[in-house]
């Protein structure tokens, strides 16, 4: 009955159609759904005599309607808004640490930090004030280490955001080889296409494709082989876990099992959590603690070389510790330069004062410092040579400054108390000096003859064999020739300049020259005199303390010869090594012998009564020293420091400090008032610092804030056109496998007047039928 | 192919549309409401680190006025002490000229003096005026007294300054940094070092140099022994070693004839020729003490009497031999000073009062007048020593004015900070205008963008709702 078979195909095919039109409405809003379609075609038709009639209608498939290409491109777009998501998210709660603009934030407690220090500077012996600057340093202090422990939390929890993510990555790939498996199955028994299966597969591709950049390859069977990084981590039934490992640096690796390589992940949520691991907050952490570092190695090298309240320290001890590096139990052998301090130290000297107490009199030792060559013990061995201080390094490695009871020390105001060489200036000896320092061009068997106390002519005698290069002989070289053979006088170098002086003093006491062949006197700028001694010497005192940038070696020199206080228009010279004229001394009728004269930068003179002469070339000079401590010793062993720690981490005011703002050392000198090192240490606020590219702390800071702000705008500017753009992906894939209910609905009412047709055909073929039975 | 429209799609559109709208209209409500335009650094990174650089200079801006304000005060108060003192002064003055009066008793001396020490401790309390608990001409020595009177080693009264001459240096302005205070030792100073005068009692001149010595001095000329040129038989008295007070060489005319006998050219003296300690006077207190019993029968003629003697300039304790030349220097073995004595003319021995020129301060100079008036009645000449203390008098004024120039250079920095701190207050107006400019929301652009957002809120709602009720079902 080929017309029933007709109509009963064409019945169920249209059930099929309406029960699949069913289905699509129940899912019209099940995520990830792809609406179905029932495709039909002809039945086989049948030959019937001459003619071949149709067959029916037959159901060719229930098909998934789907466009692989867009389903891939939200998956990719999908991933990469993940990835912005992620990113954002963070940035925004690393912006959120700063917490800028604000009137607390870093960047306002900096400029109170500063601000106090100005305030102080006004009266510097005011406790008050005292008080205000080290709280204000405290809560900047604060603010560093609460914004880097914000900023730290942040990475520590992208790092187990990164855990987390390879945990869900391990699931969802031991999920897709068990569909795998499932597909293989299914596959075997019947030729239909499991659409369930095939959905959850996409589904958890997608979902994969969130985590991580994937390429998948067709398994045939419709299962799938899953890539990461150009490592199969799905391979037919199989899968194999990832894990994240982080190394020394900071740095976080992926790695497969099994494989000691990291893979190379290029997008998805791993990426960006790795990219925020590595540079988007790790990055915000090491510029916060290189400012940290900057602004303690910086303050610190301006305070320590400060004195505090009263005029010195009874005690100090170094903050911190130097470490056993080579590992023989033993700290005191260690380098200093290699001591495991947290900052460098150079070569260069320090100036320990020892005030007393009684007098207020200043004694000050300088201690060469050479990193390379010095150790520890050799260093508290110099400390402890300074008469009046006590210096001991303690078990755990810190270093202990104690003085004498009666007298305090420090390590601030470069109080030039006692000329550095006294070469001929007023002396009691006759002498007579060069104008300058060496190298002197003197020719072989060049000749003076020179008279010591009006007697006989002695000749010296110069030979290449007592110069490395007769031509460019050294002041020293010159000396020894000269003392080779010079009897009843003394030829020296003090301050680089040759000085020849009578072994008698007193105003019987003379030098003359006379110059021979050769003239060496000439050639070495030699005063040939004659020069007499003084039965009493001009007292040369020098005081104040030197405020000046830059070291600098001072001469003084008369202009004329004369008597001090007496000869009209007598003057005294300072210049400096370079030659420069710093100060002209006026000494003649008005000047009362022995009153301090201003010289340069804190520097003051004083000569007392007494003949000088230019015309034998006398002189007497000073070394001034701008820093107490230009090595950084003292800011690499932590003492007498404003800051401790060494990172935004642990930045922190000195306990001595915070226990005692009288600690605070705002001058370079004992008076109450004197607040030199206030104002030292209140330069810095618009100072570059070399540590940070010649900008200053606020600079900087202002620097890292705008990165963040810029890095912030940046990725919310990302997400957003991500967004859209997936979004866009998204509505065109919807567009092709979304529900339209209006359209499923237009499909019933056609299954359904189809199923009715069907029904009459039926019905009709019946009545045929019915027809031919009652014949 | 015609875009296929599901109801996810026009829902999910929707939910997007409304959604966005929503967000538009609240953000612009959030900015209405904190008025501020930049809450976080991602709002404008381009101006962030400027505004932070902004709100940096207020805060530095506002701590130089208010520094500078601080350094007024400090000033000021400084400048009304000074003040204080120079009415003081002024009245110390007209104490003083009233002393000077040559009708007065020696009590009234006295009572003068005493009155002049009242002065002198009055004006030291005044240049150790505080400010809170700071000395204010204490140099940076501000935590003791700069002024104290004291007693010393040789016995003499003198003021002595404890602070020292640093400045306090306050940041007011942008590299811009005044001095708040002027030490006590350039107000209360002494002038430029002039001539060394003597009272002329020895006969002793300034040398040549410059002496070291401060305020005023004793030079005491001591007599050692004296030598007579011969041929007269003219010898010495008995007590010719120690009352002798002849120094240098005079010539004494005898005239055994008349039994007259005169020292340089003085008053004739009678003798008998018997006398063996005769006391020869001369105009000035010049003493020579002789033997005339072996003076020839009728010498006429003149015998040259030389002494030789001493000098010390601390009290005695030390002596430097005279050389009668144009410069002996005399060293104070207390302090060290030096004193250059012309002593080609002294004449005799006794104590000489020193003034070094123009090193008297004022409380020297008040110590000098005190003491001037307080022994002017026990000297042998009363108006000299009331002249020398008129001498004082012109230091005193020298240091009074030195006092006014002090006060005026207080008025002139008081000022100066007053104008720092205006042209601070006014960057700092500018300052804030900036800040509010880069900060801040136009507010009247926000509310209308704010009605904006609201406007294109309300139409994605009501457009939602009218799509949303469409569907094939309300046909079929």
């Amino acid at each position: 009955m080929f017309g029933f078979d007709t109509g009963l195909s064409a019945l169920s095919a249209a059930r099929l159609a309406i029960e699949t039109v069913g289905n699509n409405l129940a899912n019209a809003t099940t995520p990830g759904y792809s609406r179905n379609r029932v495709l039909t075609a002809t039945g086989t038709p049948t030959l019937v005599g001459r003619f071949y009639q149709g067959g029916g209608v037959r159901v060719a498939a229930v098909d998934r309607v789907t466009d692989d290409l867009l389903v891939t491109r939200v998956r990719e777009q999908s991933q990469e808004v993940e990835r912005r998501n992620v990113i954002l998210d963070t940035l925004l709660g690393v912006e959120a640490a700063f917490g800028e603009p604000s009137t607390s934030g870093l960047s306002a407690q900096l400029g109170s930090m500063f601000d106090s220090l100005s305030s102080l500077a006004t009266a510097p012996e005011d406790i008050s004030l005292r008080k205000g600057v080290v709280l204000n340093a405290a809560a900047t202090a604060e603010q560093f280490r609460r914004i880097r422990s914000d900023v730290g939390d942040t990475l520590g929890g992208v790092r187990s955001l990164i855990k987390d993510t390879t945990a869900d990555i391990n699931r969802i790939t031991e999920s897709i080889a068990a569909i795998n498996t499932e597909l293989a199955k299914t596959q075997g028994f019947q030729g239909g296409t499991p659409n369930a299966l095939l959905d959850r597969q996409g589904q958890l591709l997608d979902e994969l494709a969130q985590y991580v950049d994937i390429s998948v390859t067709d398994a045939g069977a419709g299962r799938v082989n899953v890539q990461i990084g150009g490592q199969m981590v799905v391979n037919y039934n199989a899968s194999r876990e990832v894990s994240a490992q982080t190394g020394e640096d900071g740095e976080v690796d992926i790695l497969l099992e099994g494989s000691d390589y990291p893979l190379d992940i290029r997008s998805g949520k791993l990426k960006g959590f790795l990219e925020l691991s590595e540079t988007g907050v790790g990055e915000r952490v090491r510029d916060l603690d290189a400012l940290a570092n900057a602004l303690i190695l910086n303050v610190n090298r301006v305070h320590s070389t400060g004195v505090p309240a009263g005029g010195g320290f009874e005690v100090l001890r170094s903050h911190y510790p130097v470490q056993d590096q080579d590992g023989d139990g033993s700290l005191g052998d260690e380098l200093i330069g290699s001591a495991g301090l947290p900052f460098e130290i150079q070569d260069g000297r320090l100036w320990v004062s020892i005030v007393d107490e009684a007098s207020g009199a200043v004694s000050q030792t300088r201690i060469d410092i050479d990193p390379q060559a010095q150790t520890v013990a050799d260093l508290v061995q110099s400390l402890n040579a300074v008469s009046g201080l006590n210096a001991s390094l303690d078990a755990t490695g810190r270093l202990s400054l104690a003085a004498d009871p009666g007298s305090r020390f420090h390590f601030g105001g470069i109080l030039t108390s006692d000329l550095a060489g006294n070469g001929s200036l007023g002396s009691s000896q006759a002498s007579l000096a060069t104008a300058a320092g060496g190298p002197f061009n003197l020719s072989a068997g060049a000749s003076f003859d020179i008279s010591v106390d009006g007697g006989a002519n002695q000749t010296i005698t110069f030979s290449a064999a007592q110069f490395a290069d007769i031509s460019s002989a050294t002041a020293e070289e010159v000396a020894a020739a000269i003392n080779g053979s010079l009897v009843g006088a003394q030829a020296e170098v003090v301050g680089d300049r040759l000085v020849i002086r009578s072994a008698s003093s007193g105003a019987t006491s003379g030098l003359s020259i006379t110059d021979g062949s050769g003239s060496p006197a000439a050639a070495l700028g030699l005063a040939t005199g004659p020069a007499a001694g003084q039965d009493n010497p001009v007292a040369v005192t020098i005081s104040g303390e030197y405020s000046g940038d830059m070291d600098e070696r001072v001469f003084f020199q008369p202009v004329g010869d004369g008597t001090i206080g007496l000869t009209p228009g007598l003057q005294i010279q300072a210049v400096n090594a370079q030659g420069k004229v710093l100060a002209v001394l006026d000494v003649g009728p008005g000047y009362s012998p022995g009153d301090p004269l201003e010289v340069v930068d804190g520097i003051k003179v004083a000569f007392g009564a007494g003949a000088v002469s230019a015309s034998t070339n006398e002189y007497a000079f000073l070394d001034a020293f701008a820093d107490g401590d230009d090595s950084d010793v003292l800011a690499a062993f932590g003492i007498n420091s404003f800051f401790v720690g060494t990172s935004a981490e642990d930045i922190e005011v000195a306990d001595d400090l915070r226990a005692d703002s009288s600690m605070l050392a705002g001058a370079l000198g004992p008076a109450a008032s004197d607040n030199r090192n206030v104002v030292r240490l209140l330069a810095l606020r618009d100072a570059g610092l070399g540590e940070l590219g010649d900008l200053s702390a606020q600079e900087y800071y202002s620097g890292i804030v705008a990165d963040v702000g810029q890095t912030t705008s940046r990725a919310q500017l990302n997400y957003e056109t991500e967004v859209l753009l997936r979004d866009s992906f998204e509505n065109r894939l919807e567009s092709v496998r979304g529900v339209s209910v209006d359209e499923e609905l237009a499909a019933l009412q056609r299954h359904e007047q189809a199923y009715q047709a069907a029904a009459r055909y039926i019905s009709a073929i019946n009545e045929v039928t019915q027809v031919l039975f009652n014949l | 192919m015609v875009f296929r429209v599901t109801q996810n799609l026009s829902y999910e559109s929707a939910q997007q549309q409304v959604q966005g709208a929503y967000s538009r209209l609240y953000t612009s409500q959030l900015l209405v409401a904190r008025g501020k335009r930049i809450s976080k650094p991602s709002d404008d990174p381009n101006a962030i680190s400027r505004l932070l650089d902004f709100k940096n200079r207020h805060g530095e801006l506002q701590r130089y006025s208010q520094n500078a304000s601080q350094g007024r005060a400090f000033v000021d108060s400084a400048a009304a002490s000074l003040q204080e003192a120079s009415t003081l002064i002024q009245q110390a003055r007209e104490a003083v000229i009233q002393g000077l009066n040559g009708t007065l008793s020696a009590s009234d001396h006295d009572t003068v003096a005493t009155a002049v020490d009242g002065f002198l401790q009055d004006l030291i309390s005044l240049a150790n005026s505080k400010v809170g608990a700071r000395f204010v001409f204490g140099g940076t020595a501000t935590d003791q007294p700069p002024y104290e009177l004291v007693r010393d080693a040789s016995g003499q009264e003198r003021v002595v300054y404890h602070g020292d001459d640093g400045r306090i240096v306050s940041e007011v302005g942008p590299s811009l940094s005044f001095e708040t205070n002027i030490p006590g030792g350039e107000i209360f100073r002494h002038g430029a070092r002039g001539a060394t005068s003597y009272s002329g009692v020895t006969g002793v001149r300034a040398g040549l140099g410059t002496d070291n010595g401060v305020g005023v001095d004793e030079l005491i000329a001591r007599h050692g022994a004296t030598a007579l040129s011969g041929g007269s038989g003219l010898a010495l008295g008995a007590s010719s070693t120690t009352a002798d007070t002849i120094l240098g060489s005079h010539v004494i005319d005898i005239d055994a004839v008349a039994g007259t006998i005169a020292l340089d050219g003085g008053p004739a003296q009678s003798f008998t020729g018997t006398e063996t300690d005769y006391v020869l006077k001369g105009t000035d207190g010049e003493l020579v003490h002789l033997d005339l019993t072996g003076l020839s029968a009728g010498f006429q003629g003149q015998v040259t009497a030389t002494g030789m003697g001493d000098l010390s300039i601390d009290g005695g304790r030390t002596w430097t031999a005279i050389s009668f030349s144009s410069n002996d220097r005399v060293v104070d073995s207390l302090n060290g000073s030096t004193l250059n004595v012309d002593t080609s003319a002294i004449r005799r021995a006794g104590t000489d009062s020193v003034s070094y020129g123009g090193t008297l301060d004022i409380f020297s100079a008040l110590v000098a007048i005190r003491d001037g008036l307080r022994n002017a009645d026990s000297t042998s000449d009363v108006g000299a020593a009331l002249n020398r203390v008129r001498s004082y008098l012109d230091e005193f004024d020298a240091g009074h004015n030195r006092l006014l120039e002090g006060l005026s250079e207080l008025g002139s920095l008081s000022s100066r900070l007053e104008s720092a701190e205006s042209r601070v207050d006014d960057l700092d107006v500018r300052l804030q205008e900036l800040i509010s400019k880069t900060e801040d929301v136009d507010i009247s652009e926000a509310v209308i963008q704010m009605q904006q957002n609201e406007t294109a809120y309300q139409s994605a709602l009501l457009v939602t709702s009218r799509v949303n009720q469409l569907s094939l079902m309300n046909y079929l």
